[in-house]
């Protein structure tokens, strides 16, 4: 997946947070941004386009790690 | 042990921080911690510098914050290089954004201890319970359990982590987002000193793709 793709995703999910939660607000410091503010500033913002991706991939990787752990704990294949 | 609990209140943000600084002050309470609170108009500089200058072990600030300060009311600094002396030699607690960067490097030279964020802090209004124990689990680890710096900030992280997790399955992933960026920017001088800090990060960089490698 691109760094344009994930970025897209990620909008999707604050397009869904919009759409059926209003109320939502994003405290980034001093700022309190709607989650249709938040996507207007991932495209001009590049540190926190730099930021939400980063982590995003983090997380996946992270996540993934922890899945492959459980699957080798609950198969009882040994770790190499 | 004495402690000064500074918490402002004014904008939209600085509500949420302040109820977060209400469990704490709690926690305060119940283990027998003599607090005082300075809360919204007494969050000052004046009255700050008064309380800390007649002696407290711990000094805990939940607001705004930026590289060299602590931000009160007034929107002015309560702490900034010119009179952190004020906390030397003293355990430092804040959920503000940045200070650790600056501001608590300088308090850890001058022989204090600094709990704070390198980066800019950020939460979502879709989890705060989960931002709330983010933020505030480090003190229970601490002040209230008693446990060590080290020990602390590792547990702390490892909450951060859970609570990420926790916030992806249910499928809160930019609140997860939010959370494990807070996690990286977390920093505790003297669990690690800013120079370790900064080392830890150029390791875990070197640490991802082994992980990929493996998988």
């Amino acid at each position: 997946m691109s760094e344009k793709e994930l970025l897209a995703k990620i909008k999707e999910t604050l397009i869904a947070i919009a759409d059926h939660n209003p109320g939502w607000r994003l405290m980034l410091g001093q700022e309190s941004l709607s989650a249709t503010a938040v996507i207007q500033r991932l495209d001009k913002d590049k540190k926190l386009r730099k930021m939400v991706l980063t982590q995003s991939i983090a997380l996946a990787i992270e996540m993934h790690e922890k899945g492959r752990q459980k699957l080798e704990s609950d198969s009882g294949t040994p770790k190499v | 042990m004495k402690a000064i609990l500074v918490r402002p209140r004014f904008d939209e943000v600085t509500p949420y921080t302040f109820a977060f600084a209400a469990e704490v002050l709690q926690w305060c309470r119940e283990a027998g911690i003599d607090t005082i609170e300075l809360a919204e108009g007494e969050a000052i500089r004046a009255r700050v510098e008064e309380e800390l200058a007649k002696g407290i072990d711990l000094f805990i600030h939940y607001d705004h914050g930026n590289e060299t300060a602590l931000i009160g009311q007034d929107e002015k600094a309560v702490i900034d290089l010119s009179n952190c002396d004020l906390l030397a030699m003293k355990e430092t607690y804040t959920l503000a954004c940045l200070s650790a960067k600056s501001l608590g490097v300088e308090v850890w030279r001058k022989e204090g201890k600094y709990w704070g964020y390198v980066e800019v802090v950020s939460f979502t209004t879709d989890a705060l319970p989960e931002f709330q124990e983010s933020f505030n689990c480090g003190f229970h680890y601490r002040f209230i359990e008693g446990d060590t710096h080290q020990n602390s900030l590792t547990r702390a992280k490892e909450t951060f982590d859970r609570l990420a997790f926790q916030l992806v399955d249910d499928g809160k992933t930019f609140a997860a987002v939010c959370m494990r960026q807070n996690r990286d920017s977390l920093r505790c001088y003297n669990a690690n000193t800013p120079e370790e800090e900064k080392k830890g990060c150029l390791l875990a960089l070197l640490k991802l793709p082994t992980k990929i490698g493996r998988n």
